[in-house]
């Protein structure tokens, strides 16, 4: 089959069925529809990602409905993540709602609207990794803000519905800074080419950047940088993400910190992108780093101060985000590998953590971490898997982000840049600290009297040890054609060919880290 | 007359359209008086339209026209409507009027420091327009921050879109009319879902005020 | 010779017209308070009666006390003549300059407050340094309005300024708009009109510093008040509506000005006496917030005029 006609069917798919459970009354419709349409979805994509993914790893560019929709080494790494992890959530979603359901958090009127609301947001994020208008990548981006807010506010408490207005006032006055620098990055390149039609999809202006006014570029990746990290959940900018990651249902949390702000990201780099082109990496690099630099910090210190354990997972992000950004500020073909495989990496570790904290929360009733404790006596399974992803997210070998994060360590060593990386990993051990004490605090200890002992449905724990494995697999000896495809992405990030670093003896041997031997990046 | 004064005239009364809304006491008023700056946006585009000779902005002031003028306060006062008596709905802005005029005058100026730096052939005439626009970023974003009532807070938004809108059509007044009629819907879209959320949150809270809404802290 | 006349005529209008001005203030407030109210020239009586009352003074009255009714009044006149009113410069082109005429209405509120602390009343003091608050308050607003004019119209001289407002040369256009709203605002206040009468406030038991002065002395103060009032407004109709005087000075266009300048004045008073009598007067501790958001405006008008707009 044609690949332009899967990506058109991996968009239509959740679109479709969004459309269909919003089209279902909710009264007479039993809920089991809506769960059947929703697993459909969930299939729909998972198949139709995996066709597309692999295509475009065995060397395809994908273009759909004329140059509107592009999918490239860079974006299919996305698509994947979307895939993978959107199916993970949305199995765990099933158990948890009807958990929510049974002890009355969730009216079963608000199923359909919990379903629909995912599938569309599976829509908007594939819609904002796929799409090559640059205006088409920004009203994608704010429909995802749109599709979510409802997700946010599902539970329709004080606190919840306070957390959902500050998400979208934030998130679409920051998003319209976005704006902004796309609508100066269009007019610069409708001003240079020779037909200005062209002038909106990405891979036209490519080919001009070099040619475009320097001050208007500045402004406009500055603009793009704020508007999009607000999205993304940058410091100063990330006031709306504690509060949205911690009140929305547990598995929306996932996806929201593990793959949405990962959307972001890649339209920053698109503008990150053109902006290295026009007035070279330095300018954009350092925007990234100061941006990353304040996230680390400020987070990793917000991180050991939380005693609710979805803000303190939604303040990791924000470091993690932060940490992100950094390895892209530092640049160069380590730094960038770096953050693409640490995108990946805390794309599945948070979404691991979320699910986990869901069943938490299923069990104890309360999200306070001085009542959870001694969750490996409640509930065995959940309580070893929480210690591994606890482990995870600190950056410990064998798991993924310990091979992002001594990216970032040897590559910003490689960069000289020393001080960045002393205050970065200085965050980072603070970081480890928090996470250690829930280890010790919560996992570990006596259980509480009232709590019920016996552990979740394996519906709701399958995900989880699924998203654990790639997390260690990724970790200890990535796919090869995993660190191929991040090789290219990364070429297509800086804009060269990765053969140009086959001679750099400290890549190679860099790579070699990455990928767990030394064959593993093919240049 | 008709040459690229006027649109620098126009851009002014925006500036001046948005300050009254900003400063404005009900959400009644606001909502009238974000039809007016509205109305203003759309004779700029019409003007501006004249004097580029570009017809997409012609067609461009009708969507505005539709958008802005019409659906825009409508949404905005049918929520009033429905929102009722279930929470306060006009509460003073945190920052007394005269610190807001100040505020704004400061905004347009350093709007206009910034754009006097970018070198772009169509807006070489009508840099001051270039900075009033960019400057009702930051008065919408002003708007935001100092309203305590959310439902005000909404006007902060729609000022921002303004904006960007003008800010399109001063840079790149050629452009197809689908790029413009996409950001307008998504940005009807947002005002709606914006809507209904303050209706949400009056229902369910019985208030309006930011500083109530503010458990969520650290 | 002709610039002369004019001069004279323009003093001798304010000076006369202006116990009728504000007797029919006073009779529009009589009536918007549904009262019938004196007639409009009781004024006129007033000022004839006291003038022929003999003088008394507080014991520790000096010379300040003495010299400032007449020096408030000769300001006011000074002033009223170097006007733009009727045509489209100056009669006397040394007083003409916005500086100049800045100074000269501060002078009569300095007067008017070192009097009212010479007298050693507890509440002539009081209304002396309300006016002088009020005059602190203000000024700067007035300032800068006709500072952001003058840099629109590139001279300091009223009569180069009337002249192109009135022929749409001022450039930038909106700058000067906004600095006229501004402006009328500002004069407004200075007026003394309600709600901004702190100094001489006439409703409350005790006046302000009137109370220490009588016969010829308060019939020149009450006269120099009422002046004022009609200078402050003429300033705004002379720089700001300057539409309709007289560009040529032959005798036509001279009389067609004078016409629309009674009318033009008449106007802005009859709004200024709407106003004025719909609102009460402010506490004197939030003075401030209305002057400073005029102050706003001016500045608002000023950024208008540095963009270009």
């Amino acid at each position: 089959m044609d690949m332009s006609q899967i990506l058109v069917a991996l968009l239509a798919a959740p679109l479709a069925a969004a459309l269909a459970m919003a089209a279902l009354p909710s009264k007479s419709v039993p809920r089991t529809a809506f769960v059947a349409l929703h697993v459909a979805s969930l299939a729909a994509v998972c198949a139709a990602g995996t066709m597309l993914v692999v295509s475009v790893f065995t060397g395809l560019e994908v273009y759909a409905l004329g140059e509107w929709f592009h999918v490239d080494r860079l974006a299919a790494l996305f698509v994947a993540l979307i895939a993978v992890i959107g199916t993970c959530t949305g199995v765990y979603s099933i158990p948890y709602v009807r958990h929510d359901v049974e002890e009355g958090r969730l009216d079963p009127s608000q199923v359909k609207q919990y379903y629909a609301f995912f599938s569309l947001f599976l829509f908007s994020m594939l819609l904002t990794v796929a799409s090559n208008n640059i205006i088409m990548m920004w009203v994608s981006v704010e429909l995802t803000t749109l599709s979510t807010v409802f997700l946010v506010g599902v539970y329709g408490t004080k606190l919840a519905l306070e957390a959902a207005w500050k998400y979208i006032i934030v998130c679409t006055a920051g998003v319209a800074f976005g704006l902004f620098g796309t609508l100066l990055v269009y007019a610069n390149a409708a001003d240079i080419m020779a037909d200005a039609h062209q002038a909106v999809f990405w891979t036209a202006i490519l080919p001009y950047a070099g040619q475009m006014d320097h001050g208007l570029m500045m402004i406009a990746f500055v603009f793009a940088a704020i508007g999009f990290g607000t999205k993304a959940g940058l410091f100063p900018m990330h006031t709306w993400l504690p509060d949205a990651h911690s009140e929305a249902p547990s598995p929306v949390s996932g996806l929201l910190s593990g793959v949405l702000l990962k959307c972001a990201i890649l339209v920053v780099l698109r503008f990150f992108i053109l902006a290295s082109l026009c007035v070279g990496p330095a300018f954009p690099q350092v925007v990234m780093m100061i941006l990353g630099v304040l996230s680390v910090c400020y987070a990793a210190l917000m991180v050991y101060r939380q005693s609710d354990v979805k803000r303190k997972l939604a303040y990791s992000s924000c470091e993690n985000v932060g940490l992100i950004a950094v390895c892209f500020g530092i640049g160069g073909p380590i730094g960038i590998a770096a953050g693409l495989i640490h995108c990946i990496g805390h794309g599945l570790v948070k979404s691991l953590m979320f699910c986990l904290s869901g069943n938490v929360m299923m069990k104890y009733g309360t999200r306070d971490l001085g009542v959870i404790r001694g969750v490996v006596r409640v509930a065995p399974v959940t309580g070893a898997l929480l210690a591994a992803g606890c482990l995870a997210i600190a950056g410990f070998p064998p798991f993924a982000l310990f091979v992002s994060e001594m990216g970032f360590v040897l590559g910003g060593v490689a960069a000289g840049q020393v001080a960045v990386v002393v205050i970065v990993v200085a965050a980072l051990v603070v970081v480890i600290m928090a996470f250690a004490h829930v280890i010790t605090g919560s996992v570990l200890g006596e259980a509480p009297a009232g709590v019920e002992r016996g552990d979740v449905s394996p519906l709701a724990l399958a995900p989880e040890v699924v998203l654990l494995a790639l997390i260690v697999w990724m970790g200890v000896a990535m796919p090869g054609p995993l660190a191929a495809s991040i090789g290219d992405a990364t070429g297509i990030v800086l804009q060269q060919d990765m053969q140009d670093f086959a001679h750099d003896g400290w890549f190679v041997e860099i790579s070699g880290v990455f990928a767990g031997g030394a064959e593993g990046v093919r240049s | 007359m008709l040459d690229f004064s006027l649109v620098n005239v126009l851009g002014a009364c925006l500036i001046i359209t948005s300050m009254a809304v900003v400063l404005a006491r009900t959400g009644r008023v606001s909502a009238q008086l974000y039809a007016l700056q509205s109305a203003v946006l759309v004779a700029l585009l019409v003007a501006l339209g004249a004097v580029t000779g570009s017809t997409e902005l012609y067609m461009w002031s009708v969507s505005a026209f539709v958008t802005k003028v019409l659906l825009v306060p409508g949404i905005l006062l049918f929520t009033l409507r429905k929102v009722g008596d279930s929470a306060e709905v006009d509460l003073a802005p945190k920052l007394s009027p005269m610190k807001c005029v100040g505020l704004v005058a400061v905004e347009v100026f350093v709007c206009f420091v910034a754009v006097s730096g970018i070198d772009l052939p169509t807006a070489a005439a009508v840099k001051p327009t270039l900075a009033v626009a960019l400057a009702h970023f930051f008065i919408g974003l002003t708007c935001i921050v100092i309203q305590r009532s959310i439902f005000k807070q909404i006007f902060g938004y729609c000022l921002m879109e303004n904006g960007s809108h003008v800010a399109l059509a001063l840079l790149a007044p050629q452009a197809p009319e689908l790029v413009e009629v996409g950001i307008a819907t998504d940005a009807i879209f947002a005002v709606i879902i914006l809507a209904v959320m303050v209706c949400r949150i009056a229902r369910t809270t019985h208030t309006l005020d930011a500083d109530d809404l503010a458990e969520l802290k650290g | 010779m002709i610039e002369f006349t004019v001069a004279v005529i323009q003093v001798l209008l304010l000076v006369l017209l202006a116990p009728l001005a504000s007797g029919v203030a006073r009779k529009i407030r009589a009536k918007m308070h549904t009262r019938q109210g004196t007639s409009i020239f009781q004024d006129y009586y007033d000022l004839a009666k006291l003038w022929r009352r003999c003088e008394v003074q507080p014991g520790g009255a000096g010379l300040v006390s003495r010299a400032m009714p007449p020096v408030f009044l000769g300001t006011m006149v000074i002033v009223a003549a170097g006007l733009p009113l009727i045509a489209r410069a100056c009669p006397v082109p040394l007083l003409g300059d916005v500086i100049t005429v800045l100074y000269l209405m501060a002078l009569p509120r300095f007067m008017f407050s070192l009097a009212a602390l010479d007298s050693a009343g507890s509440y002539t003091a009081v209304g002396g340094v309300r006016e002088l608050l009020l005059g602190v308050l203000v000024e700067p607003a007035l300032i800068l309005t006709l500072m952001v004019l003058a840099l629109a119209c590139g001279s300091t001289n009223l009569g180069v300024m009337a002249d192109s407002v009135a022929s749409l040369v001022a450039y930038p256009p909106v700058a000067v708009v906004v600095a006229g709203v501004a402006f009328a605002c500002a004069c407004y206040v200075e007026m003394g009109k309600l709600p901004f009468d702190v100094a001489e406030a006439e409703q409350e038991l005790q006046e302000g510093p009137l109370a220490e002065f009588s016969g010829p002395s308060l019939a020149m103060l009450k006269l120099g008040m009422s002046v004022k009032q009609l200078v402050v407004a003429s300033l705004f109709v002379a720089v700001f509506l300057p539409f309709g005087a007289a560009s040529v000075a032959t005798p036509l266009g001279l009389a067609v000005g004078l016409a629309l300048f009674v009318a033009k004045l008449a106007a802005v008073l009859l709004v200024a006496a709407v106003i004025e009598n719909a609102v009460m007067r402010v506490r004197y501790q939030f003075l401030g917030r209305y002057t400073w958001f005029v102050f706003g405006l001016a500045a608002l008008s000023f950024v208008f005029l540095v963009i270009g707009i």
